[in-house]
């Protein structure tokens, strides 16, 4: 025990830490490690809308995550994003997508209510599609949502390769759960072509994306490219 | 004579006192259906940002002057080298947790309130 006088006296305190404990080296090793990071280095860019931008910024005014730096901005002020340049903006004001989530349906279309949440109408949720736009000049950024509590250290999350993939994320399939086959029509040719219906979902809450490789695929084309398909074929693409 | 008045009067300063009482217990119990309907009506209409805590911190950021709006190491926000996080959100509390739980379990110092954090992060 004397040999690690520097060690906090809390957690010898509440431990009892006896230098042979392999506890004790595990808490020392993380403790050591997650001190080598510095707040310093995060950034991180809050998008909200017009109601609540004030009330974001006075927040983290009054609240600031020790030395990280924070920027909130009003979605408004993004004025490239408008209705010429993203079809989903366009869709998300058509009457046909206001009845698709507030009209009420036959008891048979329910297992697919959780994709009919009024929330996928707020242009905010459809924002993710538009990072390499509102992050110019960044090559990596890492997506949270805002139902995610972090628990552990994130910062390695940068440094994995992506091997020339745009989104890392986690998988969230099991044997027939979350395959493409469950959200796709494959009986559309258009799908059938594109798409492996063995492919895994993933989760939402936390993708780190390359915008380097985003910029280079051109991504945000095919994106807008299937938006139009979806507006026009809606019932067709998905089961 | 002068008692039986004084009892007449009494019976109708009662009687007086009774209707009273009786349209003030009415008038209470129309205000407090209507108190109800209105905090109902108002929890239902009113906009979900409007909440105290966003309207509290609204009012509070437009009581600063411009140089206290401002974020600090502005700087930094193009730099590449940094770690960078994107949240879209419409709701302050969740970003908080977000942000906050991000910040605290990158980095953990010697000190006695910030190892409350380490032990979080240790399952303890």
């Amino acid at each position: 025990m004397s040999q690690r006088n520097s060690f906090p006296f809390l957690l010898l305190e509440l431990f009892d830490i006896n230098s042979g404990s392999a506890i004790s080296d595990y808490i020392i090793k993380y403790v050591t490690l997650i001190n080598l990071q510095d707040t310093s280095k995060h950034v991180f860019h809050i998008v909200t809308d017009r109601l609540n931008y004030a009330a974001m910024r006075m927040w983290f005014l009054v609240n600031p995550p020790r030395k990280a730096t924070i920027q909130v901005e009003n979605i408004e002020d993004f004025t490239w994003l408008n209705s010429s340049y993203s079809p989903v903006l366009k869709q998300l004001g058509s009457p046909s997508m206001i009845d698709f989530y507030f009209k009420t349906h036959r008891a048979s279309s329910d297992s697919n209510l959780k994709f009919r949440n009024p929330k996928y109408l707020s242009i905010l949720n459809h924002l993710r599609f538009y990072l390499p736009e509102i992050f110019p000049k960044l090559n990596k950024v890492l997506f949270l949502d805002d139902d995610v509590v972090v628990q552990k250290d994130l910062t390695g999350l940068w440094s994995i390769d992506l091997k020339g993939n745009v989104n890392g994320a986690v998988e969230t399939c099991r044997e027939s759960f979350h395959r493409f086959d469950r959200y796709l029509n494959f009986s559309n040719p258009l799908i059938a072509k594109n798409f492996d219906p063995r492919a895994c979902g993933w989760a939402y809450g936390m993708n780190i994306f390359d915008l380097v490789q985003w910029k280079k695929q051109n991504i945000t084309e095919v994106y807008h490219n299937w938006q139009k398909l979806v507006s026009k074929t809606h019932c067709f693409l998905f089961s | 004579m002068k008692a039986r008045q004084v009892q007449n009067d009494c019976a109708g300063a009662v009687k007086k006192l009774r209707a009273m009482l009786h349209s003030t217990e009415e008038q209470l119990r129309v205000h407090k259906k209507q108190t109800l309907f209105l905090s109902q009506l108002i929890a239902k209409t009113l906009p979900k940002g409007l909440h105290c805590l966003p309207l509290r911190l609204t009012t509070e950021y437009y009581n600063l002057n411009t140089s206290q709006q401002q974020f600090p190491n502005q700087q930094k926000l193009e730099d590449p080298r940094l770690y960078h996080y994107a949240i879209f959100s419409d709701n302050i509390l969740a970003t908080a947790v977000v942000v906050n739980s991000t910040v605290s379990h990158a980095k953990v110092n010697y000190s006695r309130s910030n190892c409350l954090g380490c032990f979080y992060l240790l399952g303890l």
